[in-house]
């Protein structure tokens, strides 16, 4: 590995965007931002009359840090989000590949590189800040804790953004899933609070920095429940970013040197720990006392405190099947050269083939972990859980139905098979749910039509043998798409036109 | 050297490369010549570690190049036909960056930066922005970039394309350079003048599969065995040239023009001396009479199937 500091894809970029034009611009536009900020919050405190210093000083430390972690994130975002796409737009990425530069040290220099600027900015105006925060009072290292937390959260948002890049074919596609990505994550810390998933919060870091500006309350508590323990704020945000931060540097070292129709962001066991460990976090993070509060309305609290897990946890693997299937779909090359090679039932587990298997293994594993979870749940006797078997076979019928049919659409010619498989299979729920509601005859046709051809009411626990038969069809459709999966790959070869 | 051991290229639908099994010993310059889609990029892309292949194995002077790509790229140049450089670098911070990145020893990057400059004609352009460059002259840094770092063996997919005359005989030149210095050489092209006078050995790819692999001496002995092409030409008096060879054993395939002539003789030297013999024997005042020498576009009609170019 390089020198960080002599990491020739870092110092390309510092060339590229630090001409001393440039920099002389943006030093002084950024400087003379900061200092207007200052004077006009002066000057609105002379006017309102406020004769405490302090108090307007903590304003303006507010106003600068905030306007650089907005400038920071979103821009290194936006520029990591668009950087590989572009470099394969202008067909210069494959020298990078065929330098002698690893994966690991091509990120550091894309990392730090291609938001190089907006580091500059922030670090150039760090000092007003910082001089106006010590004046107005703030302790020394709270003010380091905000800027350590912006560069965390910087690092984690670049690699989500080099993530994207590295999948999507168009640069402008990468800021989409940008925003998307961005919304999703503030709705679901902003949501946290109210939930019994309080430590999500700390996804938002303020609510994690306030306490160390005195500014703990209710709302924004010093503590959060993880894993059943009281735990600073700060520790669970340094715990979620450092993990998810692990997650992309796993996919991005894996798939940074591979042709883009080659990327599969995670090998089949790491599949596994993927799922593992977003059952553990979700674990961790939810809060079984105050789920406990929440169910005292109940004839018996711990039992539908129970029921309500068991239904959180059933969702949460949904999703995981999903994540996992698609993160470890074989590429059609693989799969074809797995499909001719294969000799028996083992082989089936191989890293090329198929991804189905893998799925199946996830949920036993989830319904383990289950049983861990539960049994170190306090305040829920072990007699009150049941075990969510049934949901669980049902919601793999599924998963793998659709993991099987997106992986048919990549052995098709359709261009960018997957984006639309997933399409297909969004429309095709709508297209259920929407159908159903307009034939409708009575709340129990509609509900066992729900159950036969979505998994829904396997979340409920009701229309079992409607649930039964959906799952037989998902079952038989399966077979089915494993059937063209095979007739596809028997066809003979074409030689090249 | 270069080995491909049953390198294979298999898409979803389709065979791109069929297992190929080729060995480019040091020193040779390999043109691999077929029509568009033939797989000569495909093949490229893989020797040089850009596309994984579906079977098969390719060393580069004994390294696999998609089991250790970090070590096997020290003995790599590549140039694809269309590529950019970074238009916001110097010309000497682009290729200066290109060194680092191969890992060349940090105190002989700043002399081999500006040989290659030289070497590729652009000392003038030194401290300019790439942005500003011409597409010949970028086409230029571009190889300059693909032999900073003194690569062991070039790859080259079509590099003339988009090249001015002037800018492909400075490439030809840089290249016969380089193969007399010992680098291995494969290149690729379908305007087979290209390579004509510096390639040692050629391939010839179709639809996937490398129909011939040899050197061009071969090559032509193997032709020459079979038959070789003559051309003549005399002054024009009356006399039925076409019937006077005709009627000499060995020659075929006679094909007349005005006062000039081209057939085929299947025969030994003195055989041929019979022929022009023949000839003034008849009173055909011949002005020339010798061997056509065979082009690379001569051996690749010989020996493709005649897939359209």
């Amino acid at each position: 590995m390089v020198n960080f500091w002599e990491n020739p894809e870092l110092i390309r970029h510092v060339r590229m965007e630090m001409r001393p034009r440039r920099m002389i611009l943006a030093a002084t536009v950024s400087v003379a931002l900061c200092l207007m900020a200052w004077i006009l919050s002066a000057q609105m405190n002379n006017l309102n009359g406020h004769s405490n210093d302090k108090e307007y000083l903590q304003v303006i430390f507010s106003l600068l840090a905030g306007g650089q972690a907005a400038i920071l994130i979103l821009w290194s975002f936006s520029s990591c989000s668009q950087a590989i796409s572009n470099e394969r737009t202008m067909k210069t990425f494959d020298f990078l590949r065929t330098t002698r530069l690893t994966s690991a040290e091509l990120l550091t220099g894309m990392l730090f590189g291609v938001p190089v600027m907006a580091y500059f900015v922030t670090t150039l105006t760090y000092g007003i800040s910082a001089l106006a925060g010590l004046m107005g009072g703030f302790p020394l290292e709270a003010i380091l804790a905000t800027y350590f937390f912006l560069i965390v959260v910087t690092v984690v948002f670049s690699l989500a953004g080099l993530t994207i890049s590295m999948m999507v074919a168009k640069p402008r596609a990468g800021i989409g899933v940008m925003f998307a990505f961005v919304w999703a994550f503030s709705i679901l810390g902003s949501m946290a609070p109210q939930g019994v998933f309080p430590a999500l919060q700390s996804l938002l870091v303020v609510p994690a920095l306030m306490p160390l500006f005195g500014n703990a309350d209710v709302m924004i508590p010093r503590y959060v429940s993880f894993f059943g323990a009281d735990v600073p704020q700060w520790m669970v945000t340094l715990v979620l970013y450092g993990s998810f931060g692990a997650w992309l540097i796993v996919m991005l070292l894996r798939n940074l040197k591979r042709e883009r129709e080659d990327i599969k962001l995670l090998s089949r066991w790491q599949g596994i720990g993927f799922a593992v460990y977003m059952n553990l976090l979700a674990f961790g993070m939810l809060d079984i006392h105050k789920l406990l509060e929440e169910c005292v309305y109940a004839k018996d609290a711990a039992l539908e405190a129970a029921n309500l897990a068991t239904g959180g946890f059933v969702v949460l693997n949904f999703f995981i099947f999903y994540a996992v299937g698609l993160t470890t779909l074989s590429t059609p090359e693989r799969l074809k050269h797995w499909w001719r090679e294969r000799s028996n039932l083992a082989s089936y587990f191989s890293d090329d083939g198929p991804s189905w298997p893998w799925v199946v293994l996830v949920a036993a594993i989830a319904l383990a972990l289950f049983a861990f979870e539960s049994s170190m749940s306090p305040g829920i006797p072990n007699g009150k859980w049941t075990w969510p078997v049934w949901e669980i076979v049902v919601l793999l019928t599924f998963a793998v139905r659709d993991v099987m049919f997106i992986q048919w659409c990549t052995l098709t010619r359709m261009k960018d098979a997957v984006g639309k498989a997933v399409a297909f299979i969004l429309l095709y729920y709508f297209a259920v749910v929407t159908v159903l509601a307009m034939f409708q005859k009575s709340e129990k046709i509609w509900q066992r039509g729900l159950a036969i051809l979505t998994p829904v009411w396997a979340f409920f626990g009701e229309h079992r043998d409607a649930s039964l038969a959906g799952a037989v069809i998902q079952v038989a459709i399966t077979v089915a798409l494993g059937y063209l999966i095979h007739q596809r790959f028997a066809k003979k070869i074409v030689l090249r036109a | 050297m270069i080995e491909f051991q049953g390198l294979q290229k298999e898409y979803a639908e389709l065979v791109a490369v069929q297992p190929l099994h080729v060995s480019i010993p040091e020193g040779e310059v390999y043109g691999l010549i077929g029509p568009n889609g033939a797989g000569k990029t495909t093949t490229i892309r893989m020797a040089c570690g850009l596309l994984t292949p579906t079977a098969g194995h390719v060393r580069i002077n004994g390294v696999d190049v998609h089991a250790d790509p970090e070590l096997a790229q020290r003995d790599i140049g590549y140039l694809s036909d269309f590529f950019s450089v970074y238009d916001d670098l110097k010309v000497w911070e682009y290729l200066d960056y290109f060194a680092h990145a191969y890992k060349m020893p940090g105190d002989r990057i700043a002399a081999r930066v500006d040989e290659v400059i030289g070497e590729v004609g652009l000392e003038v352009k030194h401290d300019s922005l790439i942005k500003g460059l011409s597409r010949g002259m970028k086409q230029r840094l571009g190889i300059a970039r693909a032999i900073i770092h003194k690569p062991k063996v070039l790859l080259l997919d079509e590099p003339a394309s988009g090249l001015d005359p002037k800018a492909r005989s400075d490439l030809r030149n840089l290249l016969l350079s380089l193969r007399d210095e010992g680098t291995t050489v494969l290149i690729s092209s379908h305007i087979l003048s290209e390579l004509e006078g510096f390639c040692t050995s050629i391939g010839i790819m179709e639809k996937g599969v490398m129909v011939y692999s040899g050197r061009i001496e071969a090559i032509s002995t193997q032709s020459a065995a079979s038959f070789r092409v003559v051309r003549l030409s005399w002054l024009a008096n009356g006399n039925d040239v076409k019937s006077t060879l005709e009627a000499v054993t060995g020659v075929s395939d006679v094909v007349t023009q005005a006062s000039e002539a081209v057939f085929r003789f299947a025969g030994s030297d003195e055989g041929l001396a019979d022929v022009l013999a023949s000839l003034l024997a008849h009173g055909v005042r011949v002005l020339s009479f010798g061997e056509v020498k065979q082009t690379v576009e001569d051996l690749y009609l010989k020996l493709s199937k005649n897939q359209v170019m």
